[in-house]
């Protein structure tokens, strides 16, 4: 029989680990999203404090990004994107361009970052006139 | 004006609802008889524009709160509030194609509406003049037309430029009531793809658009104000409406009642009601959406003006409708799915949104039970439509060959188009339809219903410009000099 002993060793063990495992999902998370932005945008750097702004207010605005913090976890401590099935694979690939996208049209990426800058402010989530590409001439 | 008492007693005019249908038909009833008392009733709230963008909702009454349902699950989306679908909607506005109106003698399919395209298209015309419509004058190929598109076409994407080159008679920039200049009500659309609840106010809804129904002070709206049942002091006419308000019932007289609740509600209204016509509540119907994403390559598009610029009639019409339904193909200019993730080559790509004509079917169907609550019946789509989707999606290469195509991702069927149709219909014979083609209900002449519950038959293309023309005539049947 477990005596009281053993049993509060073992909650405090359990919830090490819980803390620990939370810290390790919200920070591989964000570690994810850094990934597909580093992956997707090659020779860019970000500015660090509104690519942190991006992430939680990113992480904040969509359901579904919660569902991929524990695969965000997942995906950069375990690599283990070649094991999963088609279409959580393809989900994993459309998420991505959702957090691109996101990014890339708050930030000054398209429109008004000075010639030769690398690094990419992100200054906000785009709502008003958000496509950087429409064209208006008549 | 919008009240915060109970109305007088008696009103000339009652109208059930203040979505498309009830407003445009007030607004002509306004032209035609400036100084006639209205009572407008309107289950939901008085929400501005100001609060519906804040707060990311058209209402915080959900559609699928307020019926039930049986039968294959399936989402009806629409808005419970002052203005009804005029808040919501897309402002995407073609015409309906001239042979959707004779779609049974031509292809024996459905039934013929009892009015013709030419019978409409002055209505067409002016409810087009009333939303400022943007669209493109080479329509009229398609689409005849008496005027021209009160503001020019949207700026077509680079995609657009290509299929427009080849195929001149089916591609056309799409119509549609977000504006291509600004108006003295609505500032110039910008792209911003909200369009539900659109930032600058671009597109028309009652709020820009029929301000003057709302100042003015014959016209008397009553918000919160739950219609129930409609009263009749004889079989032929209505006396009066039940309407529940601030956890009472009230009832208020009338000469003339207009029934626009939508293709759900106002079904229910009439059953509730006592009235038993055969193919009342039957025929519920919308088309089904299908969408795919079109990878280009080596084509950077996006370059339009607006959420939605291309229209496409490849799979509209011809001798086929006789065995599979017509397909209206919206071209986006937005980014649904993302950009794409390979270092310049964000804008390779291309959203199309189709929706397939569906077949009418009674099992389709509104009833209420026993505590007087709308029930949705639905059994599904029909196999014309199903044939449709199948050619589509084998044939849709062929009709995209000017582009330089990578690769076609199927994304499935859409939940819904958000158009509710049918269940009123209208036609030459009560057995047949509900009302005939003035819109008055073919035993009880003070009744007239508007909206898309009134269309016989499910076009492919969006149904509110014509809810919104239909409405026009008949006010002006109803009122004007041929009254
Ligand atoms: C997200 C979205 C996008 C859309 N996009 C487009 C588009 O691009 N183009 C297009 O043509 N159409 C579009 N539509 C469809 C369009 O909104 C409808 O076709 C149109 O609103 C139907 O008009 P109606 O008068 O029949 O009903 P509604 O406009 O829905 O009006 C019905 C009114 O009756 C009220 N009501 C209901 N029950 C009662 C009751 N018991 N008592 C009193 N009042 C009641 C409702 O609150 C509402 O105000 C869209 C709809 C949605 C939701
Ligand atoms: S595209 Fe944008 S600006 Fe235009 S109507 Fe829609 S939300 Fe408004």
């Amino acid at each position: 029989m477990m005596n009281r002993r053993t049993f509060l060793a073992l909650g405090t063990a359990a919830g090490g680990a819980i803390v620990l495992g939370t810290a390790l999902v919200v920070d591989g998370y964000r570690r994810w999203v850094m990934s597909v932005l580093r992956d997707s945008l090659p020779g860019h750097s970000f500015e660090p404090a509104s690519l942190a702004r991006f992430i939680d207010e990113y992480e904040s605005l969509h359901d579904e990004a919660r569902k991929f913090r524990l695969f965000g976890a997942a995906e950069t401590l375990l690599e283990a994107r070649s094991l999963l099935p088609q279409r959580t694979a393809e989900r994993i690939h459309n998420e991505e361009r959702q957090v691109l996208t996101e990014f890339l049209v708050g930030s000054d990426f398209f429109q008004n970052r000075p010639a030769g800058v690398k690094t990419i402010t992100y200054n906000g989530r785009a709502v008003v006139c958000r496509s950087p590409f429409a064209v208006f001439d008549l | 004006m919008i009240i915060d008492e109970l109305p007088d007693r008696q009103y000339p005019v009652v109208v059930v609802g203040t979505g498309f249908g009830a407003l445009f038909f007030v607004h002509k009833l306004l032209q035609l008889q400036p100084a006639t008392k209205v009572l407008m009733l309107e289950r939901g709230p008085f929400r501005s524009w100001e609060t519906q963008v804040a707060e990311g909702h058209n209402s915080h009454i959900r559609s699928d709160e307020t019926f039930k349902a049986t039968g294959i699950p399936k989402f009806w989306n629409f808005t419970i509030a002052y203005g009804g679908g005029t808040n919501c909607w897309g402002a995407n506005t073609p015409r309906m194609h001239p042979n959707d109106f004779r779609q049974g003698t031509l292809y024996g399919r459905g039934q013929d509406w009892p009015l013709s395209y030419d019978d409409l298209e002055p209505y067409y015309s002016a409810a087009e003049q009333i939303m400022d419509i943007s669209g493109p004058d080479d329509l009229h190929r398609i689409t005849p037309r008496s005027l021209p598109y009160p503001q020019p076409p949207h700026r077509l994407s680079a995609v657009d430029r290509i299929m427009k080159t080849a195929q001149p008679d089916m591609h056309f920039a799409l119509p549609s009531a977000r504006s291509r200049v600004a108006t003295k009500q609505r500032p110039q659309c910008c792209a911003s793809f909200d369009c539900e609840h659109c930032p600058i106010g671009a597109k028309f809804t009652v709020h820009n658009g029929f301000a003057h129904i709302m100042d003015a002070t014959n016209v008397l709206t009553l918000v919160e104000a739950e219609v129930i049942e409609l009263e009749r002091s004889s079989p032929s006419a209505i006396s009066g409406v039940r309407f529940r308000w601030r956890g009472r019932e009230h009832r208020v007289g009338c000469d003339v009642c207009v029934l626009g609740a939508n293709a759900i509600h106002s079904p229910a209204i009439l059953l509730r009601s006592g009235f038993d016509d055969p193919l009342l509540g039957r025929g519920l119907n919308e088309q089904l959406g299908v969408a795919v994403e079109v990878l280009l390559d080596g084509l950077d598009s996006m370059d339009g003006s607006t959420i939605s610029t291309g229209a496409n009639y490849a799979f509209y019409d011809g001798p086929f409708r006789a065995e599979r339904g017509a397909i209206f193909m919206v071209f986006d200019n937005d980014f649904p799915y993302g950009l794409r993730k390979e270092f310049g080559r964000w804008r390779q790509t291309l959203s199309i949104r189709s929706a397939i004509a569906d077949e009418l079917n009674d099992e389709n169907r509104v009833s209420v039970n026993e505590q007087g609550e709308a029930v949705v019946h639905y059994v599904g789509n029909s196999a014309y439509t199903e044939r449709a989707l199948e050619h589509y999606l084998e044939h849709l290469p062929q009709v995209l060959a000017p582009l330089p195509v990578e690769r076609i991702v199927d994304k499935g069927l859409r939940r819904t188009q958000s158009h509710v149709q049918g269940t009123l219909r209208m036609g030459a014979r009560p057995a047949d339809s509900v009302v005939d083609d003035g819109q008055i209900h073919h035993h009880v002449r003070n009744l007239v219903v508007v909206g898309t519950s009134v269309m016989p038959t499910c076009p492919p293309v969006q149904p509110s410009l014509t809810a919104a023309a239909l409405s026009l005539r008949a006010a002006d049947l109803m009122f004007g000099a041929q009254s």
